[in-house]
């Protein structure tokens, strides 16, 4: 190859001049700027899919069923059920008598003196629940004319029960 | 040394290929607005494959790979483009290319880009750059026998093209033998 068309090579290639010799004007940088917003809408989208997935996972394994109906009418029913008034609590277990001679180490002499004379006065209360009945004693049933209380026929009744 | 998926090391690199890059591309595609397309292309894909580069490649061998292969399609492209066009053209006048919007490449350069691109880049990193066959064979991913037939076949087509009465291959030359003042 004649040395003198590589000089006319390197003379009309040493000629161009870059029109983009910056770093800020390279595409690449413009690109991946561009880029960087919908990585973050990205990796959102993925957090929120992963949320979304344990959600479920949790609420399947929760209520034991995959159907998004039972999980509202559990949560419903849990709702509900803390929503009601809480069951009175268990009566106190009664104390050991506190040997004779020995001063009661919680009650003071005025309130024995006042709470004393009040025990024998307080009336009994009566406990329905022993007699077996467990109704209260008014709440007799209505003797029925055929002698079977509560089988009425039906048409007997113009609002039948359950409405 | 350039580290892979370092933005710092990749900014170093774009500074310090580009031009070449550009000059490469440019003398294969004989179209400057063409090459700078091609070149900024190829830096896009190679900062999307920055991460997984492999040191123990040379980096520029690599960016030349990539911004030849875009200029192969750019070539592909054009040409499909201009077949398009002659067919859209069919039984109209045909128009004229406004001189003064052309960007007239040297006579070297046209001749190159007559070429096909493995040819001319070929020829261009071995008489410009001063790329061994070793390193060619790197950026053009083939073995350095066919560097070595690539050369020679560069060669002998070039000086065909641009020797003294065999230039009616070309279409239009752009500068008169008698001009140039290398007859």
């Amino acid at each position: 190859m004649p040395d003198r068309l590589v000089a006319r090579l390197a003379a009309e290639l040493d000629a161009v001049r870059p029109r983009h010799p910056r770093i800020a004007q390279a595409r690449y940088r413009r690109a991946s700027a561009a880029r960087a917003p919908r990585r973050r809408l990205g990796g959102l989208a993925t957090a929120a899919a992963v949320a979304a997935l344990s959600l479920v996972a949790l609420a399947t394994l929760a209520t034991g069923s995959p159907n998004p109906r039972v999980w509202t009418g559990t949560v419903a029913g849990e709702l509900q059920r803390l929503q009601e008034p809480s069951p009175p609590p268990a009566a106190p277990q009664p104390t050991p008598p506190a040997p004779l001679g020995a001063p009661a180490a919680q009650d003071t002499p005025t309130q024995a003196a006042t709470s004393a004379p009040k025990a024998p006065g307080r009336p009994e209360p009566i406990d329905n629940s022993r007699n077996g009945h467990g109704g209260r004693p008014e709440e007799r049933p209505s003797p029925s004319p055929s002698g079977r209380a509560g089988h009425e026929p039906a048409t007997s009744d113009s609002s039948p029960p359950g409405r | 040394m350039y580290r892979p998926g370092n933005a710092e090391d990749f900014d170093r690199l774009y500074r310090a290929a580009y031009p070449r890059l550009l000059r490469t591309v440019y003398a294969v595609l004989g179209d400057q607005g063409a090459a700078e397309d091609c070149v900024q292309d190829a830096f896009v894909r190679a900062f999307q494959a920055w991460p997984r580069f492999r040191p123990d490649r040379p980096p520029e061998a690599w960016l030349h790979q990539i911004a030849l292969n875009g200029a192969i399609s750019y070539r592909r492209k054009m040409r499909l483009r201009q077949v398009g066009e002659l067919l859209r053209r069919l039984g109209r006048p045909g128009e004229e290319p406004d001189p003064s919007t052309a960007v007239v490449a040297g006579e070297v350069v046209t001749a190159l880009s007559r070429l096909p691109v493995k040819l001319a880049a070929a020829f261009v990193l071995r008489h410009y750059h001063g790329y061994s066959n070793r390193e060619i064979a790197a950026a053009t991913g083939v073995s350095e026998r066919m560097v070595g037939m690539r050369l020679a076949q560069a060669r002998e087509r070039l000086a065909g093209d641009l020797e003294p009465g065999r230039l009616p291959n070309s279409a239009s030359p752009r500068v008169p033998l008698s001009e140039s003042g290398d007859a």
